[in-house]
């Protein structure tokens, strides 16, 4: 236990860094060093190595790895959650079934609450990552006073309790509330039913425009037991405050990942962007948004993740109400594991979620490679 | 000793929920994906699960100090032996936890709505035959925990739904308490004025389903098949509509509450229709309000009321089935009943427990009425979807958007869809 043994794996460690922090420094070994390094380890050092690792290895087998095969086979099973798993019987694809191929309520549900969690992810990941990107840019400005003031302001809600938030926005949404008060101070209506409105937003601009009813041919196609006029809803003005509320939570955290990002962008470059005469238009678009687009793909991927997975705020606000317009994926988990008795379709569903999240992560991956190095 | 000794752990317990409650961000309790992995509360109880010392281990929820307290007093008073009890304010959680450790507590609370789904998977030891004087528990609180013919667990207490009303406005408006669904529209109507509303209703099957059972309509048929759009349901759904429709009821959300006894509290609503929980919630929230409790008015086929009930369920898996089963018939007898019930209104589960308990709680008369002829809030195994379905299609009737004949329609495809 010399401290030469540890020595090699200190740079090894830096190598596997954050896609953030590998973009900034950008200062890696060439490979053939690095596997140098590799052939260097005696047999002692790689048996520390694995002694090293081990509490972190099982760590993730135990609380990850572990449960997740767990619910993947209660998801084949028709377990209710109220006795010892192994008197349940194996019943194949039959829960994964109920949730995608047979026409019925269980599908319906399912697909409610996709259509609601869709609206929900396209509204909140560009409204967070936009802001936060905008927020961070501005608490970035060196001339800017009291920096640090504004930077902790904006992280706090992060660390907040989403529960104790969601309570204080069941208060502020209320019909006589501070949000509606402070759109009849701007002129806006301020008699919006916050918490009890199920109506779509997109039906409602619709509705601006002269189109009340569902036209005929949207109202008789359906996908997965919801009319193609029911998928075009958007998210019901209730979902809408919520969407607002999440938002505001995690813009904090994004804008602390942005402005690490940004301040990894050597003063080199700002400075030469400067000196080559660029608008301050110029140097964000032509210079700040490009290098940060490793940071950005990461923002965006939590983003994706996170807000297909929004559950709390559900829970404290809606309850997956009015008219389950609020009802998302992981509530429906819930309601169908601990206040049903379906353990196996609510693993069931986690696991469909779960493949749709890395389905659109590797999409959006696609779309939005970070550039290799 | 051990009393503080339970208490202390009992009180870190809370605070480790607490803790984890906070602190435990993506506190998503059932997707089972937790990436944290880390202060799960289940697993918290679950270590608590132990009877330690005791012969026994009692696992319930926690619904106030003056509960907890008198309960543990009955526990104490128990000759059989020595009976631990653990209060989970994630009740559910927990119990399901140990259940599927095949590690349950010996008895734990089960409620009428739980009964269906536990009975369905054996859970229950049937402990009926065992009990003294079954047949002076209230018929309906039998009935909810009575599974093929056999009377499962011992009903400990219940709680009904009545109509409340504001003494003063009614005195204001020359008005007596409604007592049929036509006095009840014009009351309702003459009370509504201005920013008061005149009766505030949760839109939720547990509450306005006593308007489908007044007009001798229900959602499930005796077979449990669907009777939602029979007649009589349809004129109990028209009802409802009526009364949102003309704007004389309204749910509590539009009044900016939590719930109807919050409206009502507030002055906001004449009347509500909830059950005697309210008495609580009134004399600590609202202690100025005088307001009185009366039998719910009759529709054209009388006036059931929703009677919730919790049962002490004997574990089938527990090591010590007959202790359990002596101590859960202890509980359940009418002088541990009536301690327990004494402080806080919750109505005992015997007959023989009502002179006593009515001289406790003065102006309760309304709720234990109801009790004879009230129908227990439960459901057949795997319902939860249905149910979610129709509170849906509820909270659309009480919207405006959805009329009785398409609730109907809707309420009878969920239902045909969840039970077949």
């Amino acid at each position: 236990m010399s401290n030469a043994d540890d020595q090699p794996a200190v740079p090894a460690e830096t190598g596997v860094g954050t896609a953030t922090a590998r973009s900034g420094t950008a200062m890696e070994p060439p490979t053939g060093r690095r596997g140098g390094w590799r052939r260097g380890f005696s047999s002692n050092e790689r048996a520390m190595g694995v002694v090293f690792v081990l509490p972190a290895v099982i760590g993730i087998l135990v609380f990850l790895a572990l449960p997740m095969a767990m619910s993947l086979y209660v998801s084949f099973r028709d377990w209710s959650g109220l006795r010892p798993l192994g008197t349940s019987n194996f019943i194949g694809l039959e829960n994964y079934r109920e949730l995608v191929v047979d026409s019925g309520l269980i599908r319906q549900d399912f697909a409610t609450a996709l259509r609601n969690n869709l609206y929900y992810v396209l509204g909140v990941v560009p409204a967070q990552t936009s802001l936060a990107l905008f927020l961070a840019v501005v608490i970035n400005n060196k001339v800017l006073k009291g920096r640090t003031f504004f930077r902790a302001t904006y992280y706090f809600p992060s660390i907040t309790s989403s529960v104790a938030i969601g309570l204080v926005f069941i208060f502020l949404f209320q019909s006589n509330g501070a949000i509606n008060r402070l759109f009849g101070f701007f002129g806006l209506p301020d008699d919006i039913r916050w918490l009890s409105d199920a109506s779509g937003v997109l039906h409602n601009l619709f509705g601006l425009f002269g189109v009340d009813e569902a036209p005929a041919w949207l109202a008789e196609a359906s996908f997965m037991d919801l009319s193609l006029w029911q998928w075009l809803a958007g998210p019901s003005v209730t979902m809408f405050g919520i969407m607002m509320l999440a938002t505001w939570t995690t813009t904090g955290t994004m804008m602390l990942i942005f402005l690490a990002g940004l301040q990894n962008i050597s003063n080199e470059v700002e400075e030469a962007s400067k000196v080559d005469g660029a608008t301050n238009r110029q140097h964000f678009f032509k210079i700040t948004l490009p290098m940060m687009k490793p940071t950005l793909f990461f923002v965006l991927t939590i983003g994706l993740i996170g807000t297909w997975q929004v559950f709390d705020q559900i829970y404290v606000i809606s309850g997956g109400g009015p008219q389950k317009t609020t009802l998302t994926p992981a509530f429906l988990v819930y309601r169908d594991g601990f206040d049903g008795a379906a353990m196996g379709r609510a693993a069931a569903i986690s696991f469909l979620l779960f493949i749709l999240i890395i389905v659109l992560t590797l999409l959006q991956r696609r779309v939005l490679r970070p550039d290799e190095d | 000793m051990r009393i503080k000794a339970r208490r202390s752990s009992a009180a870190l317990l809370a605070a480790a929920l607490v803790l984890a409650a906070c602190g435990n961000d993506g506190d998503a309790d059932g997707d089972g994906l937790d990436e944290l992995g880390i202060e799960e509360p289940a697993g918290d109880d679950g270590d608590e699960l132990d009877a330690g010392d005791a012969d026994l281990l009692v696992l319930g929820w926690s619904a106030s100090p003056a509960e907890n307290e008198a309960l543990e007093e009955v526990l104490d008073g128990w000759p059989g032996g020595d009976a631990a009890l653990t209060l989970s304010s994630d009740f559910e959680a927990t119990l399901r936890a140990s259940l599927a450790a095949g590690d349950p507590a010996d008895v734990f609370y089960v409620d009428s709505s739980r009964f269906p789904d536990l009975v369905a998977e054996d859970v229950l030891e049937p402990i009926g035959d065992r009990l003294d004087d079954p047949d002076d528990f209230y018929e309906p609180l039998r009935e909810a925990f009575t599974h093929e013919g056999q009377l499962v667990c011992p009903p400990k207490d219940f709680s009904i739904l009545a109509l409340q009303y504001n003494v003063g406005m009614l005195e204001e408006a020359g008005l007596e308490p409604p007592t049929t669904w036509d006095e009840l529209a014009e009351t309702a109507e003459a009370l509504t004025e201005g920013d008061r509303v005149g009766l505030v209703l949760g839109a939720e099957l547990a509450r306005l389903g006593v308007f489908l059972h007044g007009a001798g309509g229900s959602v499930l048929d005796d077979d449990g098949s669907s009777n939602i759009t029979s007649e009589e349901s349809l004129e109990g759904l028209g009802f409802i509509q009526r009364m949102f429709d003309e704007g004389w009821a309204t749910i509590p959300s539009e009044l900016d509450a939590g719930w109807s006894g919050e409206a009502f509290g507030q002055e906001r609503a004449a009347m509500t229709i909830e059950g005697n929980w309210i008495i609580g919630a009134m004399s600590n929230e609202f202690p100025d309000v005088e307001y009185g409790a009366a039998p719910l008015p009759e529709g054209p086929a009388g006036n059931p009321s929703y009677v919730f009930t919790v049962c002490y369920g004997v574990a089938a898996d527990s090591g010590d089935v007959d202790g359990a089963a002596d101590l859960a018939g202890y509980l359940t007898s009418t002088e541990p009943l009536l301690e327990f019930t004494r402080d806080f209104p919750v109505i005992p589960s015997r007959e023989s427990a009502r002179d006593g308990w009515v001289e406790a709680n003065p102006g309760t008369e309304a709720y234990l009425d109801a009790a004879d002829d009230a129908i227990g809030w439960q459901f057949p195994a795997g319902f939860t979807p249905a149910l979610d379905e129709i509170n849906s299609v509820l909270q659309g009737m009480a919207d405006g958007s959805v009329d009785a004949e398409t609730a109907a329609e809707r309420v009878d495809g969920a239902v045909t869809d969840v039970l077949g």
